[in-house]
Order: structure tokens, then C-alpha cells, then sequence
């Protein structure tokens, strides 16, 4: 181990430029082994030096490998836990450097913060650090340039934190409406990293049933989340008495109109759908909202099975008589009928 | 009483002062003897006291109808209208309050009137001709001329541009008039300025209103473009079947794929114009009955159909009795007993059609021809006279 603490005196500010750019290019690989993630286990005086040189660095080809290593380190639960504990101030200055796309280490920059937030555990230990700065992060997630894709993962970043609650709560905040400036990406032709996050984030939000009145009355979520899963079939096959049942946005949109070719999207939507359906209010609005016409076209052209029971599960949903419970999620279901349910979806994805 | 008088009182004797008083006596008398009696009409009675004081100008509490103002009013009014008496900013101002009266009486007319005196004169206080403008503004919103109304709300703008009620105004215009673009921008324009509570509530909802609008034009747009999109595939699938039954056409087509108008002359088939339903033509038909100058109107017949079951359904097993001759005796038609034809086209000859036939069957025959998209036919009773007569008469 002895060989590696000399290695690391390389890293210092104080060495020269050369020594340091080879020690740092070892560093880079040695995060890409366990062997080599291990010593920074056992020493964290590794990554303090890690960390200094992504805060510090001036030379620019030096600080970037940096960035590299810690992309790396990141993505490992029990290190980005490390480094969220002790290395705060680090973790603040990425959100400088995530937020601005003339960066050099943007793109690395959003990667290590949604890396970091990839436990629960750890997410809520990265909002504690980065909420006062979020909105520079929504900001610069929102605005649109040549190179933008560079921040296509503060989307997973957002995705990632809206696990915890407090998150959601402050992207459904009523004031600052922070979920609306993401719907545009859920339609907007964009990458599919981008409208992954974006659609992520948004089913987070419908996790909360408190929210959902707002989500559906003011934020108007209804048509963006079924516009993405209605294809020709819809515009064929419904009459118009169906038809005109729909948000009017989802209403007559033509043989052209095709459905989200990504099945992971597809799904989040359902899902969120479904979520939805766990209020009273919800499932009013949606068996209102002729949603059922759209799951229903959907599933007959639907081919992935995933999708499929998730689709399957909204439409029994849809088409049940109206429960005794207003909120289905405060209802309490004995565990070996939740454990026999899982088996059914499981088998049920098998057939398919 | 004034102190020459008292003097001359105070000379007078006791004497004088008795004669004086006499003669003034005497002579007031003399007046009244001299008088016509008449009785006195023109006071204000107890009944119509309220009119008349009403009317009177002093009184008065709206002017009169008629349009002639009652000789005080008038020179009340050219006091405070005349030109050489007043500046017009003055002037402008008295129109404005004249206006702002007028319209509180719900008089918008005479209010739109005032008002655009007041314009014309042109003072150069711009406050008061934005004032003058939206107060017209809001007088012609209030009868409904809207466009008018936006005009002037833009011109008290060119007056004072920053006056938001001008633009509150321009935005309901716009919004009457559904020129979405433009009511979004002055909401813009409004929310621009930080407006109070109430107004931002107020814009708010018109920029909600326009959304929704825009939401629904582009929807019926959609629906419009469906609907004809499935009017030309129905043409195109009318026109594949009709070819592909070999049917003939008059007027005939002018190009292969393009199909004449086909709408039936018929007021009873009108609404009934050929379809396709599964496959299949669904024809309005006529059956003519030369004998008694009747037609039956069948408005929809599938194609596959005989005519054995179409005049099954249309007779039951009773006969139909459907005229009484001259001689008194009726024409009764037997369904087991009629004789279908059609026209030859070829040679304007009668060709009798079998019971076991379809429609299809029928109109595929190379002489057969629809005409004005209504296949037709003659029903004669079997082996009668008339159609004896009636198939010689024909195509000779």
C-alpha cells in the first residue's frame, strides 16, 4: 500500500505539472478496478486528494482526468456515501460546474451528482447538500443550446432525488411550479436521456396523492402524459363520441400521429397513470378523461411485456366499480396476498 | 324700507294719509272691475306638480326628449360651450363629464357623442384625451361594437401608453373578438407592469381563455382534416365498388377514379345517396308505377338483395290496392303478381327482371344505367292491359 501513498504525493498542488498528470492518469484506472476502489476504502486521504484537485486544479487536462476518476467513484454506494458525508464543499462547487454548459467538465459534473444520488440513502444526503443551488440545475436542465445534451443527466439527477418526498414537495411547489418546466420534454423531440429524466421525475411526483388535484386541475398533467402513448390506432378506431371524451390536446391527432417509441417511456407514463388512479379524485378524472380508450388502443399493439401489465393493471383500475376506499394506497393488504400478487406479475410477464 | 320714505310718511297729516289710502282703494277697484275673469290655469296643481317641475329647467333631472333644450338650459349650455369662453381643455372636459353622465344613465349613444366632441377639440392634455378615448372605449364595448371599442383603446394607449385600464380594456375587446394574438400580448403588456391583484387575476384568466381557445381551434382543425380525410377514402371506396360492379353511370364520370355527383334528385332520396357498408353498395331506389302514376322510394337497398325480397318487405303478403279506375272498379297490387322492368339503354326497351335476381345482378347488365345515382324501375301487374300497352307504347 506504502507504493500508492507515494502516488499520491503526486497529487499534491505543490507537484509538477508532469508528475501529476501521470499519477493522475494511474488514478483514473485504478477507479475503474475493485482493487483499485479499495484503496480509496481504505485511505481516504485518496480521495481528499481527489477531491482537492477537482475544486483546485488549474491545469485544465489534469483536472478533467480528476473529474473522470470521480464519475468512477461515484457510481459505488458505499463511496459516494463517503464522500457526501465528509466532502460537502466538493459536492456544492459540481453544481457550479453542472449547471454551466461552457464548462469544461459539465457533462462529468452531472454525472457524478446523479451517480451520487443513485440510493435513497444517499439522495437524501445530496439534497441536504444542494437544495439552496437547485434551481440553478432545473435553470440550466430548461434551457436550450447547441451542446445541452452535455446536462442530459441532471435529469437522472432529478429522477433520483424525487424519491424522497421533501424533493417532490419542492418541485410541486405552488409558488415556484418547478414540475412545469419539465413537461415540455415529455412531447418536445429531445434525447431519450432527456425526456427519461424528465418523465422519471414527473411519476415521482405522482407518488404524492396529495398532489394530485393540483397535478390534474392546475398543472393540467392529463394530456401530457397520455399525448406520448396515443398512436394511429386511437384516431381509427375511436368514434366520436370516444374521441371527444379525451383531453382536447389528445383529441383527432391523425394516421401521423405515432405513439413514444421507447417502451422504458411508455411505462413511466402508465405508471404514473396508475398512480394517479390511487385517489378518488384521480380515477374520476381519469375514467372521465376517456383514458381507458387510449390503454385500450395501446394494449392491442403493445409488445413489450412490461408495458403490458402495467397497461393491463390501469385498465382493471379504469373499468372497477368505484371502492369503498377513497385513497387506495392507505389501504392495507395482507402480505401474502401482495407476495401472491407479485408472483401473478412476474408469471404474467413470463407468458408474454 | 329706506329712509326717504320714512320721511315722506312722517310728512304727511293724518288726513292725507286716510285720502291716500282711499284713492289707492279706489283705483285697485278700478283695476279689477276693468279685468275679464278668468280662472287661473297655469299654476302647478297638486296632480301634476311633480311633471312640472320636473320639466322646469331649474329643476330638471334629465333633459328633454325631443332634442330642443327648454331656452335656460340652452343658455346654461352655451355658457358652458362656448368656444370663446372656454379653452378646449375646458371644453374637452366638460364633453367628458357630460359623457360620463350620460353613460350613467345607460344614454351610450348620447354618451358616445359627448365623448367624441370632447376628442375634437383636440386639447393637448394627453391624459385627458386617453381618458376621453376609453371612456368611449367602454361605451361602445357596452353596445357591443367591439372592433370600435378596440380602436379607442389603443388610441387612448398612443396617448398614454402606460395606462393599464386601457389595456385591460383592448384585452376584453380582443378577447370578443377572438384576435387571440393580440389579447395575449396586451395581457403581456398588463402582467408587465405588476398590475394590482384583481387586474393580474383578470389577465390571468384571458390568457387561460386564449389557451383553451387556441386548444379548441386546433382540435376542430384535426377533426376537420379526419373528417375529410374519410370522406375521400369513402369516395375512393364508393368509386372501387362501383367500378368493380361494372355500374354505369349518367352523367358518367369524367375521369375513371373521380365519381360524378351522385346525390338522388329525389327529395324522398336525397338524404340517401349510395354507400358502402361491409363491401357492399347500399342503393336509393325507385319503383315506378306508370299504371297509376305513383312511385315507391326505396332509400336503402343493399345490392345483394332480390328483388323477390325487397318487394317482400315492402308489400308483407297483402296486396295493395292503389287506385280506383274511371269505371270504378280498384287496381290492386299483388306482390305475387307484379313484373319489375328496367330501361334499356341500348334500345330504350322495356327488359324484364326475375324475382330471383339481385340488385347487383340488375345493374351490372351492360344496358343498364343509373341515372342521377337513383337505379330506377317500372312495376307493372302481370299480363294487365295497361302493360300490354304500356311495352308496346315503349321504345317504339
Amino acid at each position: 500500500m506504502a507504493e500508492y501513498d507515494e502516488l499520491f504525493q503526486f497529487l499534491e498542488p505543490s507537484s509538477p505539472v508532469l508528475s501529476k498528470s501521470l499519477a493522475i492518469s494511474y488514478v483514473v484506472g485504478l477507479t475503474a478496478t475493485d482493487d483499485g476502489l479499495n484503496l480509496f476504502r481504505s485511505n481516504r486521504s485518496f480521495e481528499e486528494a481527489l477531491c482537492r484537485l477537482v475544486r483546485e486544479e488549474q491545469n485544465d487536462s489534469i483536472r478533467s482526468k480528476a473529474f473522470e476518476a470521480f464519475v468512477n467513484l461515484s457510481s459505488h454506494r458505499d463511496l459516494a456515501s463517503a464522500v457526501l458525508a465528509d466532502r460537502g464543499d466538493t459536492v456544492r462547487s459540481l453544481v457550479d460546474e453542472a449547471a454551466d454548459v461552457e464548462r469544461a467538465n459539465v457533462q462529468r459534473a452531472c454525472a457524478i451528482l446523479s451517480n451520487l444520488a443513485q440510493s435513497e440513502e444517499n439522495a437524501a444526503k445530496l439534497w441536504l447538500i444542494l437544495k439552496a443551488d437547485a434551481d440553478k440545475l432545473i435553470n440550466a436542465f430548461c434551457s436550450t443550446s447547441d451542446k445541452d445534451f452535455l446536462q442530459d443527466h441532471i435529469g437522472f439527477l432529478f429522477s433520483n432525488l424525487t424519491v424522497l418526498e421533501s424533493a417532490r414537495t419542492w418541485f410541486m411547489d405552488r409558488e415556484s411550479r418547478r414540475i412545469e418546466k419539465l413537461i415540455p420534454f415529455m412531447t418536445l423531440s429531445t434525447t431519450a436521456t432527456r425526456k427519461h429524466g424528465a418523465i422519471g421525475t414527473i411519476r415521482n411526483c405522482t407518488f404524492d396523492t396529495s398532489h394530485h388535484q393540483w397535478l390534474l386541475d392546475d398543472v393540467d398533467l392529463l394530456p401530457r402524459l397520455l399525448f406520448p402513448l396515443i398512436g394511429p390506432e386511437v384516431g381509427k378506431n375511436l368514434d366520436e363520441e370516444d374521441m371527444e371524451q379525451l383531453p382536447i390536446d389528445c383529441q383527432y391527432l391523425g394516421s401521423e400521429k405515432k405513439m413514444d417509441e421507447n417502451p422504458d417511456i411508455r411505462r413511466m407514463l402508465i405508471e404514473s397513470l396508475n398512480q394517479l388512479c390511487a385517489t378518488r379524485f384521480g380515477r374520476k378524472y381519469l375514467k372521465a378523461n376517456g383514458v381507458y380508450f387510449v390503454l385500450r388502443e395501446l394494449h392491442k399493439v403493445e409488445k413489450d411485456p412490461s408495458v403490458l401489465v402495467c397497461c393491463e393493471n390501469l385498465v382493471d383500475l379504469l373499468i372497477q366499480d368505484e371502492p369503498e376506499c377513497d385513497n387506495l394506497k392507505e389501504l392495507e393488504i395482507p402480505p401474502e396476498i401482495v407476495e401472491k400478487l407479485n408472483k401473478l406479475d412476474v408469471e404474467a410477464q413470463k407468458e408474454d | 324700507m329706506s329712509d326717504k320714505k320714512d320721511e315722506l310718511l312722517e310728512k304727511l297729516t293724518e288726513e292725507e294719509r286716510q285720502e291716500l289710502r282711499k284713492r289707492l282703494e279706489d283705483e285697485t277697484e278700478e283695476y279689477f272691475k276693468n279685468c275679464k275673469r278668468s280662472e287661473y290655469k297655469e299654476g302647478w296643481n297638486e296632480a301634476t306638480w311633480e311633471k312640472e317641475m320636473s320639466e322646469h329647467p331649474l329643476f330638471a333631472t334629465s333633459s328633454s326628449d325631443t332634442g330642443e333644450l327648454p331656452p335656460l338650459l340652452e343658455a346654461i349650455r352655451q355658457i358652458k360651450y362656448d368656444e370663446e369662453e372656454n379653452s378646449p381643455e375646458e371644453l374637452a372636459r366638460s364633453y367628458k363629464e357630460d359623457g360620463n353622465h350620460l353613460f350613467k344613465k345607460q344614454d351610450y349613444r348620447a354618451a358616445i357623442a359627448s365623448y367624441s366632441e370632447g376628442i375634437r377639440q383636440k386639447t393637448l392634455n394627453k391624459e385627458l384625451n386617453a381618458q376621453l378615448y376609453l371612456n368611449r372605449a367602454a361605451t361602445n364595448f357596452h353596445l357591443n361594437n367591439f372592433g370600435a371599442a378596440l380602436e379607442d383603446s389603443i388610441q387612448a394607449l398612443e396617448f398614454q401608453p402606460d395606462y393599464v385600464k386601457a389595456m385591460s380594456r383592448a384585452v376584453k375587446c380582443c378577447w370578443s373578438l377572438r384576435k387571440l394574438d393580440e389579447c395575449e400580448e396586451f395581457c403581456r403588456q398588463i402582467l408587465a407592469r405588476g398590475p394590482d391583484e384583481a387586474t393580474a387575476k383578470e389577465t390571468n384568466e384571458y390568457i387561460e381563455k386564449c389557451s383553451i381557445e387556441r386548444k379548441i381551434r386546433e382540435r376542430n382543425r384535426r377533426k376537420r382534416e379526419k373528417e375529410e380525410q374519410e370522406r375521400i377514402l369513402k369516395q375512393a371506396d364508393l368509386a372501387r365498388l362501383i367500378k368493380r360492379g361494372g355500374v354505369q353511370l349518367s352523367p358518367p364520370a369524367e375521369d375513371s377514379d373521380v365519381l360524378p355527383d351522385l346525390t338522388p334528385r329525389y327529395p324522398a332520396l336525397r338524404d340517401f345517396p349510395v354507400s358502402v357498408v361491409e363491401d357492399c353498395l347500399i342503393w336509393p331506389v325507385a319503383l315506378i308505377y306508370p299504371e297509376v302514376k305513383e312511385t315507391d322510394f326505396v332509400q336503402r337497398w343493399n345490392e345483394d338483395s332480390t328483388f323477390k325480397q325487397m318487394l317482400d318487405a315492402m308489400y308483407g303478403d297483402v296486396p295493395v290496392k292503389r287506385k280506383v279506375t274511371d269505371e270504378g272498379t280498384a287496381i290492386i297490387y299483388d306482390p305475387a303478381d307484379l313484373q319489375v322492368w328496367y330501361k334499356s339503354s341500348k334500345t330504350g326497351r322495356p327488359v324484364g327482371v326475375r324475382p330471383k335476381h339481385t340488385l347487383r345482378q340488375i345493374i351490372a347488365q351492360k344496358d343498364f344505367l343509373v341515372e342521377d345515382g337513383v337505379p330506377s324501375f317500372w312495376v307493372l301487374r302481370r299480363n294487365s292491359k295497361f302493360e300490354k300497352k304500356f311495352l308496346e307504347e315503349q321504345g317504339t
